[in-house]
């Protein structure tokens, strides 16, 4: 069985116009690491019930009141510091940051889930879901300072790789990286990182993102 | 990351909501472009989308593909946005006709002089009308082997939809389209 002509071709007996249309026509838009950092912060929150965020919370909540009866008002304010809300970099990334997030801002359609625990799904714990999200305003911010400023978005993904060297976004902070070194000139270093990431995801979109940006002067 | 969500479906082991969405984002976020979700409505309906993984990963087969799975549930999370942004438009101007929800050009910022630009998404929009009056499905086999130049092979492949079945659905949305496209024409450029 093979293919039918495509519409775009000369030979196919397509309206002209309907032609015309087809071989101007955009494909769809790749995930850009801005939006990707968002949904994996969406995805992140899927299955967080309230009863489940407020068990995530729990433990915090009783740590810190405890800490502040017990008078240690140093460790109270590291404890009650906002990690995800805030502008503010995570002093200490040791120091898993507590779910203020997720309490006061839940997704609206994570609230629409159904109140059960995914069949299948081993939960990952809760310092690897608020750690996705500090990966991913990391990154947010390297991808936002790309345009103006390439050797800060380096600089960004670069404190990325030390703070997550295998972190869930890892292949996305090497685009940046690729990207910033490309914008600088550094263009040996940048094909030396795209090598090594077609060999780490091989069957990835990345490639086609990778031969655009390597086009790039 | 592809391989490790395609590993762990066919070995059977336990496939979360995170490894599905770590192996196949990508594909997830160009099938709903596919089938005509807007930019405006995109991360909406992805993220209705790993809802519904969410819920349905205990019906899944590790011998179905990972792709094809997740293929129906875009179908089904589709047609529901497109029930919905239907009755939203009703009840905003009581016409019901489909009309781009974003800027024109739809799915892609244009690079280029800006002149060009407008040319191209002025024709970008009105591809995407054409396009919009087919059913999420079609206009999904449409994209990929018309726009995207995939093989019929492999949109059965990644979509689980038979090859014969794929020929006669682009065999009939290339009819609906020239139709479409005529009527268009005849309305002065205007649909």
């Amino acid at each position: 069985m093979t293919d039918p002509t495509r519409i775009r071709e000369a030979t196919s007996d397509a309206p002209d116009e309907l032609r015309g249309l087809f071989r101007a026509a955009a494909r769809p838009e790749p995930l850009t690491p801005a939006a990707e950092a968002r949904l994996a912060t969406r995805v992140a929150t899927i299955g967080a019930t309230p009863s489940r965020v407020l068990a995530k919370a729990l433990p915090w909540l009783l740590l810190a009141s405890a800490a502040v009866a017990a008078g240690v008002a140093t460790r109270s304010r590291r404890v009650r510091t906002p990690a995800l809300p805030g502008p503010a970099p995570v002093a200490a990334p040791v120091t898993p940051p507590p779910p203020a997030a997720p309490v006061t801002a839940p997704e609206p359609s994570a609230v629409r889930a159904p109140a059960r625990r995914p069949p299948i799904a081993r939960a990952a714990a809760p310092a690897a879901e608020d750690g996705l999200a500090v990966e991913q305003r990391l990154l947010n911010e390297a991808h936002r300072a790309l345009a103006a400023n390439p050797r800060r978005a380096l600089a960004l993904a670069e404190d990325h790789a030390r703070r997550y060297p295998h972190g869930q976004l890892a292949a996305e902070r090497t685009l940046i990286e690729i990207e910033a070194l490309v914008a600088m000139g550094h263009r040996r270093d940048a094909e030396a990182r795209a090598q090594r990431l077609r060999r780490t995801a091989p069957n990835s979109i990345y490639g086609e993102r990778l031969d655009e940006i390597l086009r790039r002067r | 990351m592809v391989m490790a969500a395609t590993a762990a479906a066919e070995s059977g082991d336990a496939l979360d909501v995170r490894a599905v969405y770590a192996g196949q984002r990508h594909f997830v976020w160009l099938t709903l472009q596919r089938m005509g979700v807007r930019r405006s409505d995109l991360e909406d309906v992805f993220q209705d989308v790993f809802m519904v993984v969410h819920r349905r990963l205990g019906s899944y087969r590790p011998d179905a593909k990972l792709s094809a799975w997740l293929y129906g549930i875009c179908l089904r999370c589709v047609a529901r946005h497109r029930r919905r942004a239907f009755r939203r438009r009703e009840r905003a101007d009581g016409l019901g006709l489909e009309a781009p929800s974003s800027a024109p050009g739809g799915w892609h910022a244009f690079a280029g002089a800006p002149d060009q630009r407008l040319d191209q998404s002025e024709q970008q929009a009105k591809l995407n009308r054409l396009l919009d009056t087919l059913d999420p499905e079609h206009r999904a086999i449409v994209v990929m082997y018309e726009i995207e130049e995939l093989s019929c092979a492999r949109i059965s492949e990644l979509t689980g939809v038979a090859l014969g079945t794929i020929h006669s659905r682009l065999h009939h949305a290339r009819r609906k389209l020239a139709q479409a496209a005529r009527r268009l024409a005849a309305a002065g450029g205007d649909a």
